[in-house]
């Protein structure tokens, strides 16, 4: 019998190559580089999430805008609004995750992006040319406030590789600990049941 | 085949947490003393068996086992896969606590009706034995997917076209259950025939 069945198996195996993820859970994870909140979509064994659907709700659970994950999982957004936001991924099939920035995040960040009250602002170093380039005899004195913002594209620029890793950190699957914790849990449950039937058996007698 | 926290209304989670706390009632009062280590086991087989993924070409599916389970349990398949269901979304973040019992209900209602169909087969002849497993592990799957199809109904609308990509998508774990079913019972009822219990035959 076990010869028949393993061509079979195989053959299938095969067959539906082209079939979906049937995974259990799907995590998204975002942050925030400069005005930009870029997210991750995966299921826990790493696969991405490819043309999931991705939506973003303000505070009060309004939508402001949707999107579709990239081959790689990958949708950015700038910053729609100054407050919390709520990021969704829908991976079809009753699998959702969502990941939370809170109101100080976004505004620490549009306020680093630009001024507060217009987080969505343009590149926000070719502003308008300060006095302190046109005037070349105060050159060695840079604008502290247009230094911070170099700084600060130039953090971002270079955190982005580690903020990737970190992310891609957090998302690890069960670990030996959790399988053998549960297995355990399920052991001890059935110990208790076992004593309660059998002092009630224990009562019948 | 866990559905995620924050898809399904209120009302479809309420009636699915009814209908598992019917079945685990059952299913507990039916827990005697010589099951209680064989629903242990098995609700470990389930717990673990969500980690197995069989790669599937470029994607990869898990084992649900649910078949299996009911065949061997009959209504304790209810308080088994709750437990299983439980701790995998505290350990895992599989489902969620809140879908817990539309999932618990996916997973072992189909077990317990595949019980009742396949049980008295697997009991009949030695022929039968083996496609009747197999059936019992395909079809506890697919039986899963049609529940999980009308829950999502109620928030995706489109009952068939929901259903037939889940039946797609697991269509390889039904095979795969199918198989895997089929050697395990055909070993137990060489070895052990009275670990599989005959509903029909019990008083």
């Amino acid at each position: 019998m076990k010869k028949h069945i393993w061509p079979v198996l195989i053959l299938f195996l095969v067959l539906f190559q082209a079939s979906m993820a049937a995974a259990h859970r799907v995590v998204v994870f975002g942050w925030i580089e400069g005005d930009t909140v870029y997210t991750e979509s995966q299921y826990p064994d790493g696969k991405r999430v490819k043309n999931g659907q991705i939506l973003v709700y303000d505070a009060d659970g309004k939508e402001l805008l949707t999107g579709t994950t990239s081959e790689n999982g990958e949708f950015s957004f700038k910053i729609p609004k100054s407050s919390a936001l709520r990021i969704v991924i829908q991976a079809g099939m009753g699998h959702q995750g969502e990941w939370k920035f809170s109101a100080q995040e976004i505004q620490a960040a549009a306020g680093g992006a630009g001024s507060p009250a217009q987080p969505p602002g343009p590149d926000p170093v070719p502003d308008k040319p300060l006095p302190a380039t046109d005037a070349p005899v105060a050159a060695p004195q840079p604008d502290p406030k247009q230094l911070e913002r170099m700084m600060e594209r130039l953090l971002d620029k270079k955190l982005h590789p580690i903020t990737r890793m970190l992310v891609e950190m957090q998302q690890k699957g069960p670990t030996v600990t959790d399988i053998f914790g549960g297995i355990g849990y399920i052991v001890g449950l059935m110990g208790m049941a076992a004593y309660f039937l059998s002092k009630k058996n224990n009562g019948k007698q | 085949m866990h559905l995620s926290e924050g898809i399904l209304s209120g009302p479809v989670l309420l009636s699915g947490a009814a209908l598992a706390a019917a079945g685990t009632a059952v299913g507990l009062k039916q827990l005697n003393y010589d099951k209680i280590a064989q629903t242990g086991m098995l609700s470990a087989a389930f717990f673990v068996a969500s980690l197995i993924h069989v790669p599937v070409g470029p994607s990869s599916v898990h084992l649900i086992l649910n078949g299996i389970v009911g065949l061997m349990l009959g209504w304790c398949a209810f308080p088994a896969i709750l437990i299983a269901l439980t701790l995998q979304a505290l350990f895992f973040q599989f489902g969620g606590i809140t879908t817990l019992g539309v999932n618990t209900l996916i997973m072992a209602g189909p077990a317990v009706i595949c019980y009742y169909l396949f049980a008295p087969l697997v009991h009949k002849g030695n022929g039968m034995a083996l496609p009747a497993a197999f059936g019992c592990g395909f079809g506890a799957v697919f039986l899963s997917a049609v529940i999980m199809g009308a829950a999502l109904m109620f928030t995706e609308e489109k009952f068939m076209e929901v259903t037939a990509l889940i039946i797609m998508s697991n269509l390889p774990v039904m095979i795969i259950e199918g198989i895997v079913t089929a050697f395990c019972i055909v070993f137990l009822k060489k070895v052990k025939p009275s670990l599989i219990p005959n509903p029909w035959s019990r008083t």
